[in-house]
């Protein structure tokens, strides 16, 4: 379903994000990924619909291989795969139908959406998919007056209105407390499971990627350094990913914005001396 | 109200008001003035349309009455393909009658504006050759090397700009000067309510008032009018300047409003008076943007000299405006129009380019700036922020 | 405070670090300041066209200098040792200098000092306290009951004349400033070209003031400047309503969070759906608070514009100014009813404001 041969990503800036990449994934599939932070997580999402243009290597979605150049092809894919983000990314003074129409922007002629008239088919798969996560009695309410769960089950319920083959999802979670972002990832799993659609999600939570992933790739400096199933990512391969040992503290710092190696050794071990209160 | 009461009140409505509007182009106020009537007319036809549109809408409204009932009729049986349980029950589509009403109303009323302006339309027609030939001219004079005539012409433009300068200057900064006080007592974190309240009210009072009515109504009596060596000049950078205090001093206030707390807390838990508290805790913290603000204020200014200008308040606006400027002469001298324009339009660009630069340089200073070219060469930062700046395709 | 630190000091005994001295700004660059106040001195000399002078008797000799040049040098370098002595940083140092010379040419550009001391005579004198007190003592009946001179139009149409004006180029302006804003921002431009285009036209679309265009519009569709329709005032309010618009607006555009077109370009939208359904929504409070402040500027606007020869209530008003000792009294009607009619509009538009935002 989606191939990645040998794909490299270098950003204008000269920074590596992807190095030599080769991942296939299949149809139906519900892949998480994991890495430190700045490990090339989002880089590989982003590739995938080509909101980061890759520079070497060839990325096969389905038939087409992704175009970076080509804006209308990548329009066209863009329309089959959908894009869930961090910060839900909702506009926030429409209301949520139009935040769902959105998603039908690339079968809606222009004329129509610059005017907002969207047709009845569109306007009935759009309710369709607010009631298949569950909020469609707030579809005429402002997205900004939503909470965060409702608000990424909105950009959840944009995506389905592209009847998407593929979903990607950049940290869907991290924003949401710990209870939503299950029961939002728990719809996610759900739907996919329903319709059949593949899944690529990046996860900074190992639990969470072991509750409901199929197949868990870890990436470390752009590269893949482990990719199977859920039941062979074990505590010590985990550790292999991240470089260093899975207690409570390192997985803390893995928001860290900068690499513990960068720093003075007194100045790590401080904080790793006060990190333990945080621990959950 | 159902959809049918809101489809007969648009039909309603605008007829009525058609009505009063064709009732009031016989009123003696429609006799005596032109304006009026015409823009009666203007109402009349338009709210005629609107009503019109409606009960055409209204009509197949009707004709669809059975269908809907039909429809009802099914999703009350629960025929419809899928069968909603509690949650997904879908909400009703909330009425937007207000809003359309809105446009329609804004719609309306711009037609008979429009109709009441008298504009005569059919001038625009003639319009696309005459731009072409008078381009063509000032365009010529401009890009020509100048003769005796066009030496002297662009020696004026300057001079009349400069002055345009120099009186926007001036206007800044006695605005300037009283704005930064009256900014702090309109500001509500320094001043007690019996201080923030008359001043609120004085510098609205301030900002009500045109600067065309400072300029004619005071400062060209007190000033004299004309050219520089007249008095012109002063008045209108007099007049710019009182009317300056009143925007720029809400604009400050608002800046000193924003500051953090935390370092007046500070300052007035050591024992400090409430002058040293606003020295060293307010000033340092709104500088940059109130000098931001007074530099804004300049390159607004130089526009506004322009009008008090045409009204004789020295400046550029005198070297155009008839009746003894460029505009009052016939037949118009295109070439010098256009060494005009040319020297206005390069002027406020370099002013306003000049201006920007330094409000930038006040705002963000020069670290920010290093920092980031530091970082670029650096190439990767790591961590997220690195990778985030570069996420954008460029 | 320096007692504290004294004392803190003191106690501190002999394990003592040597203390920082405060930064100090290169002498050079003060140096050059001097020099720039120098040549500054010099320009000012040769330009003056006052001239009085000061003496400096010496008892050797006597030195003498053009007074004004020679005050504002001294206040020159009294800043700079000011600055010196307070050690600011070189840029603020030259920044103060730079608006002192300022303000200098600016002020012997317009002959301030000559006509400051001018004006306790003139207010004595007998044509500035005519006009005091006509605009002062407004005849309303006039503002009420008359006519424009030599025709039946009364002068309460003129102002409904402004009005409409107003209205029509504020609902044309804004709506083209709010396209040309869409184009002008690289958010939701086409290109970087086409975005850049656009701001450079822009730009010169904001630097003609509002009077050069009614005068380009008024030779521009054949009338003569005065006695003109009232086309070419909106035409030159709309000019000047894009400009602002376009520039306001686009700056909101530019700030936009980047998140929900991220979101629509993944979903396939092409640009103008983007724009759309992430960039309209987004800017419409600002777009809405923009072309209710263009419209009060309007309102100002066109009653000033019509000095230059458009129809509306600025045409009679300069038809009255022109009148001279006989028309103070209108003036001064007019000029009050300026003032109500915009306090008016202001409250009408805040109202706007808080029932829509």
């Amino acid at each position: 379903m989606i191939t990645f041969e040998n794909v490299d990503v270098i950003y204008p800036n000269g920074f590596k994000g992807l190095d030599d990449v080769n991942v296939e994934i299949a149809r139906g599939e519900f892949v998480a990924i994991i890495g430190l932070s700045g490990a090339g997580k989002s880089t590989l999402i982003r590739a995938v619909n080509g909101l980061v243009p890759y520079t070497g290597g060839t990325l096969t979605v389905g038939e087409t291989v992704v175009d970076p150049k080509n804006k209308s092809k990548l329009r066209r894919l863009r329309s089959k795969v959908g894009m869930i983000f961090q910060q839900f990314n909702n506009v926030g003074r429409i209301s949520v139908l139009n935040n769902v129409l959105i998603g039908r922007s690339a079968v809606t002629p222009t004329w129509r959406s610059l005017i907002g008239w969207y047709g009845a088919e569109d306007k009935e798969v759009a309710f369709q998919s607010l009631e298949r996560v569950g909020i469609v009695d707030k579809a005429y309410n402002r997205a900004s007056a939503l909470s965060g769960g409702q608000q990424q089950r909105v950009a959840i319920a944009r995506v389905l209105a592209q009847d998407p083959e593929v979903i990607l999802a950049d940290e869907p979670v991290a924003s949401l407390d710990p209870p939503t972002a299950r029961k939002v990832l728990g719809d996610l799993r759900r739907i996919q499971q329903d319709l059949g659609i593949t899944c690529i999600v990046n996860m900074h939570h190992l639990d969470l990627a072991r509750d409901y992933a199929d197949r868990i790739i870890g990436m470390r400096a752009g590269r893949v350094v482990f990719d199977g199933p859920t039941e062979e990512a074990t505590d010590t391969v985990i550790e292999d990913v991240y470089q260093r040992s899975l207690t409570a503290e390192d997985i803390a710092t893995a928001d860290f914005p900068v690499s513990l190696e960068d720093l003075p050794a007194e100045a790590v071990a401080g904080v790793v001396a006060g990190e333990p209160d945080r621990k959950p | 109200m159902s959809h049918g009461y809101k489809i007969a009140a648009g039909v309603v409505a605008p007829v009525l008001l058609a009505a009063l509007g064709f009732l009031l182009t016989y009123a003696p106020a429609a006799e005596t003035s032109e304006v009026f009537r015409r823009m009666m007319w203007g109402l009349v036809i338009s709210a005629a349309v609107v009503a019109v549109a409606a009960a055409i809408y209204g009509l197949a409204y009707l004709g669809t009455s059975r269908q809907r009932a039909e429809a009802q009729a099914a999703s009350d049986a629960g025929q419809s393909g899928y069968t909603p349980d509690r949650l997904d029950m879908r909400p009703v589509k909330p009425s937007k009658f207000w809003y359309n009403m809105a446009l329609i109303s804004i719609a309306v009323l711009f037609v008979s504006s429009a109709a009441g302006t008298g504009m005569t339309l059919s001038a625009l027609l003639e319009m696309p050759a005459r731009v072409w030939d008078y381009s063509v001219q000032m365009v010529g004079g401009v890009a020509q090397i100048p003769d005796e005539e066009a030496r002297g012409d662009w020696a004026n433009a300057f001079d009349a700009m400069l002055e345009s300068v120099a009186i926007a200057w001036i206007g800044t900064i006695v605005g300037a000067l009283f704005s930064l006080p009256c900014g702090i007592l309109a500001a509500r974190n320094m001043t007690p309510l019996a201080i923030y309240i008359p001043m609120r009210f004085i510098l609205s009072v301030i900002r009500a008032v045109p600067e065309i009515v400072f300029a004619v109504a005071i400062f060209i009596p007190l000033l004299g009018v004309g050219p520089a060596q007249m008095g012109g000049a002063m008045a209108g950078a007099f007049a710019l300047g009182i009317s300056s205090i009143g925007t720029l001093s809400k604009l400050i206030s608002e800046a000193i409003e924003g500051v953090d707390p935390g370092p007046l807390e500070a300052s007035r838990a050591s024992g400090a008076t409430h002058a040293q508290m606003i020295r060293w805790a307010v000033l340092p913290q709104v500088m940059p943007d109130i000098i931001a603000i007074w530099l804004y204020r300049f390159e607004v200014n130089i526009r506004a000299s322009a009008i008090l200008g045409a009204l004789g308040a020295g400046g550029i606006g005198r070297l155009i405006s008839p009746p003894n400027g460029l505009f009052g002469q016939r037949p118009y001298d295109w070439e010098a129009i256009g060494i005009t324009l040319f020297v206005i339009i390069a002027i406020t660009i370099l002013v306003d380019q000049i201006s920007g630069f330094v409000r930038h340089r006040v705002i963000h200073g020069k670290i920010v700036r290093q920092k980031r070219r530091r970082k670029r060469k650096n190439g990767d930062a790591s961590g997220p922020e690195g990778t985030k700046s570069a996420a954008i395709p460029v | 405070m320096t007692a504290v630190a004294e004392r803190t000091s003191a106690e501190a005994g002999p394990a003592r670090v040597t203390r920082p001295e405060p930064p100090t700004p290169p002498l050079v660059n003060y140096l050059g300041l001097v020099v720039v106040a120098v040549a500054a001195f010099a320009f000012f000399w040769w330009t003056r066209d006052d001239t009085s002078v000061l003496y400096l008797p010496l008892g050797v000799t006597t030195l003498w200098a053009p007074q004004w040049p020679l005050i504002g040098f001294l206040v020159m370098l009294a800043v700079l040792a000011l600055c010196w002595f307070t050690r600011t940083g070189v840029m603020a140092a030259f920044g103060a200098l730079t608006v002192v010379i300022f303000s200098y040419w600016a002020g012997s550009n317009i002959h301030f000092i000559d006509r400051i001391v001018e004006v306790p005579g003139r207010l004595t004198a007998g044509n500035t306290r005519e006009q005091l007190i006509g605009y002062f003592n407004p005849d309303w009946s006039y503002l009420l009951f008359s006519n424009v001179a030599g025709t039946s139009r009364p002068i309460w149409g003129e102002w409904l004349i402004t009005l409409c004006m107003a209205v029509v180029a504020t609902i044309i302006g804004c709506f083209i400033g709010l396209l040309l804003a869409m184009l002008a921002s690289p958010v939701s431009s086409f290109s970087k070209t086409s975005s850049q285009t656009v701001k450079a036209i822009n730009s010169v679309v904001r630097s003609i003031p509002d009077v050069g265009w009614a005068l380009l519009f008024a030779a521009f569709i054949g009338g003569t400047a005065y006695g003109l329709g009232a086309l070419a005032a909106v035409l030159a309010l709309m000019m000047f309503n894009i400009g602002i618009v376009a520039k306001l607006l686009g700056e909101s555009i530019d700030a936009v969070d980047p998140g929900p077109l991220e979101a629509a370009d993944a979903a396939g939208a092409n640009l103008l759906q983007r724009d759309r359904v992430a960039v309209l929504p987004a800017v419409m409070p600002s777009f809405v608070s923009y072309s209710l402040y263009v419209f009060e500027l309007n309102i100002r606007a066109s009653a000033a514009l019509g000095v230059v020869g458009v129809a509306g209530i600025g045409g009679e008003l300069s038809r009255q100014i022109r009148r001279m000792s006989q028309g103070y009294e209108n003036v001064g009607a007019i000029l009050w009813a300026l003032v109500i009619v915009v306090l008016l509009v202001d409250l009408l538009s805040m109202w706007v404001r808080r029932k829509l935002l």
